[in-house]
């Protein structure tokens, strides 16, 4: 599986509720490796922030995956740990859930990249 | 470098920054809108069904699993050569891709490529392989394709209709989700351009400044 992967390409792991990881390992992106670890995280109601958190890291510094889906309102959960982060592998994109439609002035990427653009300063400096 | 050129490329900058945030923003309601599909049948399959016989307790996490589709990972040049060859700006940015596809963009029309289905074509660097190479690696190739099976049978032999329908929505999404990683990417490296471009801008002007002073 492992030696798979390796000669492919790397994983796409999700974190998310059950509806959202069913639905993309149907897709095809499930794996269990040789360590049995899972690319996926079913989050409920008894799932605790730092068990995300926990998971979030550990798919970090896993170098088989590439691309981490996460809910946006998993993600507002550990919104500090995604805000810092900013390595471009593993990438994240935060996902609509059942329950909430996808709000991009929530996501980390873009509130950063929106923030960051065009400041104060710029238009002061420009005029 | 003059100070028109640079405001030039500060411009360039700004319109292909602009282009990305767009694109990001369309394939967001792209994704949004196939997950939803994909929910909306789950939902449908599950009344079929029955509440519990879709879940991840159906999914084999103690057997062998393998994915079925998996992503390839490389650096490639910004397409904006001239912003960033004439400023001298770190233009790599990572570029995802469905593996097996030979661009990103290309899959969303073809579909996702499934690993088991394509095994025949090997990638350019194979062709330096020896034979018993290439053999061993058809061998592992083809073991592993064994291994692949259709998520589908997880929950039974006879599924309905609607769970197909609700495993093609999400089939659909990770052309998207490549592309999405793709832009997010790529706009990185124009923050830190336009960043960089603003810098080198007050140093040229300040530079003129000092310049007409000692005139």
């Amino acid at each position: 599986m492992a030696m798979h992967s390796a000669i492919k390409g790397k994983l796409i792991a999700v974190i998310g509720d059950e509806d959202s990881c069913v639905g993309f390992l149907l897709g095809g992106i499930g794996e269990v490796n040789k360590a049995r670890q899972t690319n996926f995280m079913v989050v409920t109601k008894n799932t605790t922030v730092h068990e995300i958190e926990e998971q979030f890291k550990s798919f970090v510094h896993r170098d088989d995956i590439a691309i981490i889906l996460i809910n946006q309102n998993v993600a507002e959960m550990i919104r500090y740990v995604l805000d810092n982060y900013n390595q471009p592998i593993p990438a994240v994109l935060e996902i609509p859930s059942k329950d909430c439609p996808y709000d991009s002035s929530k996501d980390s990427i873009l509130r950063r990249a929106k923030g960051s653009m065009f400041t104060a300063e710029d238009l002061r400096t420009e005029a | 470098m003059e100070y028109s050129e640079v405001c030039e490329l500060i411009d360039s900058n700004v319109v292909e920054y602009l282009t990305t945030l767009e694109e990001i923003l369309q394939y967001s309601a792209d994704l949004e809108s196939a997950v939803r599909d994909g929910y909306w049948f789950m939902s449908k399959a599950r009344s079929v069904m029955g509440q519990k016989l879709i879940s991840e307790l159906q999914v084999p996490i103690n057997c062998d699993m393998v994915a079925s589709v998996s992503v390839d990972c490389g650096e490639v040049r910004d397409d904006v050569p001239v912003l960033s060859s004439a400023a001298n700006l770190s233009n790599q940015h990572v570029m995802f891709s469905i593996a097996g596809a030979s661009d990103g963009e290309a899959v969303l029309s073809g579909g996702v490529r499934q690993r088991n289905k394509g095994a025949n074509t090997a990638p350019a660097t194979d062709c330096s392989l020896t034979n018993d190479d290439a053999e061993t690696n058809t061998v592992h190739d083809s073991a592993v394709a064994s291994k692949i099976k259709d998520p589908l049978k997880w929950f039974g032999i006879l599924v309905p209709q609607s769970l197909r329908q609700s495993q093609a929505a999400f089939k659909t999404t990770l052309p998207l989700v490549v592309k999405l990683a793709n832009r997010k990417c790529k706009l990185g490296v124009l923050r830190q351009q336009h960043q960089q471009l603003l810098k080198m801008k007050a140093e040229i002007k300040s530079r003129d400044v000092t310049v007409e002073n000692n005139e």
